[in-house]
């Protein structure tokens, strides 16, 4: 298989028990790169189930993963990311504490001898980073509290294109932001897609997910119902999927 | 000068993140001085800068683990006991370079096991450390039997420790080893990539976890330095004075966590500056002193003080509002 064609990340037949709780019953998920994906379902269906397995915060009990055609074990969040994927939550991206530079190199800062840091190489990488992506933030002095949302989500995404990330899982990204920013954050996640990274958007919004997305993967009670190009499926389908299961 | 370009001027200095500490000190040696002016006097000031300095690495210690979220108030114990412990065994017959290594080695134990004891457990560091404070209190007041011990080091070690240098005394070794370790310090925080650690650590440590920074690690190292330069600066007190005692602590306790606080570090971790504990130690001890060249009761010390920090995190929470609103751009036109 070229490498166009071979999908980022596959999982065969996922399999998860939380002690009874059959949690995943055998799924299986491919990513093509610069792919969007929705990933919808009830509470409790195993979307997050299924996400944490692939960004390491679960071992799956039965099943494997693929990425880039290779079978890949993660021990711990730190294994997945380091193989590019990673999964990004609204309040655990930034530190409001310091300022936008710190933040985006935070654990991956540019060094020079004895580990001191190299302000000026940082500061310029990051701001064309938060460039490509459409973000504008005037000062990278500003603190990540005194960011909006949007600009939050997009600073978080500019440093996943930088870090070149394969696949980004974004959990409810458009939750409680207003209608503006969630334009802003959909745009972001084109954006994404046109630089070559692929997104797995978890989400209960589902005029957000069938807007910002090229595929469409139901879930309910541990099992796949349903994976639609966007084009095959209307809002309303979806809904109906997701609250009869038909 | 346009009026314009002074007030930018004026608000960028208020805004600085020392300048609430800094103000305070000016404005209480101002009052200080008027109450008495000897209390600027050369001879005074050596007086000050004889001890000020030695509390002042405590209270950097404290300060970079309170940047990190973290509390320890066994300080107090570590300052006594390290020096005791190498009294004790310099009286047995051990040369007091071994016995040095010995006394900064149980430093690091007890730092360690504050470290561990934190992170393992999830008990808040403000309970653990305050076990461990009587601990090691309890400890040291066995091995002195509550007496005062004759502490004397080879001469040449006394003199790089707590030496005068000049202007009377002024300048000594222990403001030497304060000035080192601070720009040391100073480095690490601004500089260098661990200072990004210890900020995001106690920014928020799920962030950070999240972000493969190794926040117990991080921790547990801080504790360590923390409990070190207690006892390091404990050896100098004891050299200074020529013995060990258990209680020489004193409240170092609290008084190095209002050092900090004074000096613009939050109690809740993320912000804080090496400078701004440096200024904190200067405030917190002057005060006394300055009441005492005041003729004033030195009981008026403790009131004093308490309204002291809450004043001067009120003018920290004034300037780092206005710091935000000239990033925000909001100040420029």
């Amino acid at each position: 298989m070229s490498e166009k064609t071979q999908p980022v990340v596959k999982m065969v037949n996922i399999h998860k028990w939380f002690g009874n709780l059959y949690a995943l019953r055998g799924i299986d998920l491919e990513i093509n790169r610069g792919e969007v994906i929705g990933l919808v379902g009830d509470n409790g269906a195993g979307k997050s189930t299924l996400m944490k397995i692939l960004a390491g915060y679960h071992k799956p009990d039965k099943g494997e993963i693929y990425v880039e055609g290779k079978k890949a074990e993660f021990n711990s969040p730190h294994e997945a990311r380091e193989m590019g994927i990673e999964m990004m939550y609204q309040d655990l991206s930034l530190i409001n504490t310091m300022n936008i530079m710190r933040n985006f190199f935070l654990g991956r800062e540019i060094t020079g001898r004895f580990g001191f840091l190299k302000f000026n190489k940082m500061k310029e990488e990051a701001k064309n980073a938060i460039e490509d992506i459409g973000l504008k933030i005037p000062n990278l002095e500003l603190r990540a509290d005194e960011l909006s949302g949007g600009q939050r989500q997009g600073l978080a995404f500019a440093r996943s294109y930088y870090f070149k990330k394969k696949v980004l899982i974004l959990d409810e990204p458009t939750n409680n932001l207003s209608v503006k920013e969630t334009n802003k954050v959909l745009s972001f996640i084109r954006s994404l897609k046109v630089l070559n990274i692929s997104v797995v958007f978890v989400t209960h919004n589902l005029f957000h997910v069938h807007e910002a997305a090229d595929r469409i993967v139901v879930i309910s009670r541990g099992s796949k119902i349903g994976d639609f190009p966007k084009s095959q499926i209307s809002v309303t389908e979806l809904a109906s999927l997701i609250t009869h299961g038909s | 000068m346009t009026s314009n370009k002074r007030q930018k001027l004026f608000l960028k200095i208020i805004s600085n993140k020392e300048f609430a500490s800094i103000f305070t000190l000016i404005v209480l040696w101002i009052l200080f001085y008027i109450l008495n002016p000897s209390f600027l006097s050369l001879s005074n000031l050596s007086v000050l800068f004889t001890v000020i300095p030695i509390y002042g690495i405590t209270v950097l210690g404290v300060t970079v683990l309170m940047i990190a979220g973290e509390f320890d108030l066994s300080v107090a114990a570590t300052f006594a006991l390290v020096p005791l412990v190498i009294q004790l065994l310099i009286s047995n017959g051990i040369s007091a370079i071994v016995a040095t290594i010995i006394g900064l080695l149980l430093a690091v134990l007890i730092g360690f096991l504050n470290g561990i004891i934190i992170v393992k457990t999830g008990i808040p560091s403000f309970i653990v450390t305050l076990g461990t404070l009587f601990v090691w209190l309890g400890i040291a007041l066995q091995i002195s039997g509550g007496q005062p011990h004759p502490f004397i080091l080879p001469s040449i070690a006394t003199r790089i420790l707590s030496g005068s240098i000049a202007f009377n005394g002024l300048i000594n070794s222990q403001l030497i080893w304060l000035i080192v370790f601070g720009v040391i310090f100073y480095l690490i925080l601004e500089r260098h990539q661990w200072g990004n650690w210890i900020y995001a650590t106690g920014g928020n440590k799920d962030v950070a976890r999240a972000m493969g920074i190794k926040v117990d690690y991080v921790k547990i190292w801080l504790f360590i330095l923390c409990a070190v330069l207690a006892g390091f600066s404990g050896m100098m007190e004891s050299t200074l004075y020529g013995q060990a005692i258990a209680d020489q602590g004193g409240n170092l306790e609290l008084d190095t966590i209002a050092a900090a606080v004074i000096g613009g570090t939050s109690l809740f971790g993320g912000e804080g500056s090496v400078l701004g504990g440096i200024i904190g130690t200067i405030i917190i001890w002057s005060i006394e002193n300055g009441l005492i060249l005041a003729g004033v009761s030195s009981y008026v010390y403790e009131t004093l003080i308490g309204a002291l920090i809450i004043i001067v995190v009120m003018v920290h929470r004034y300037a780092k509002k206005i710091n935000k609103n000239i990033r925000l751009g909001e100040l420029n036109e």
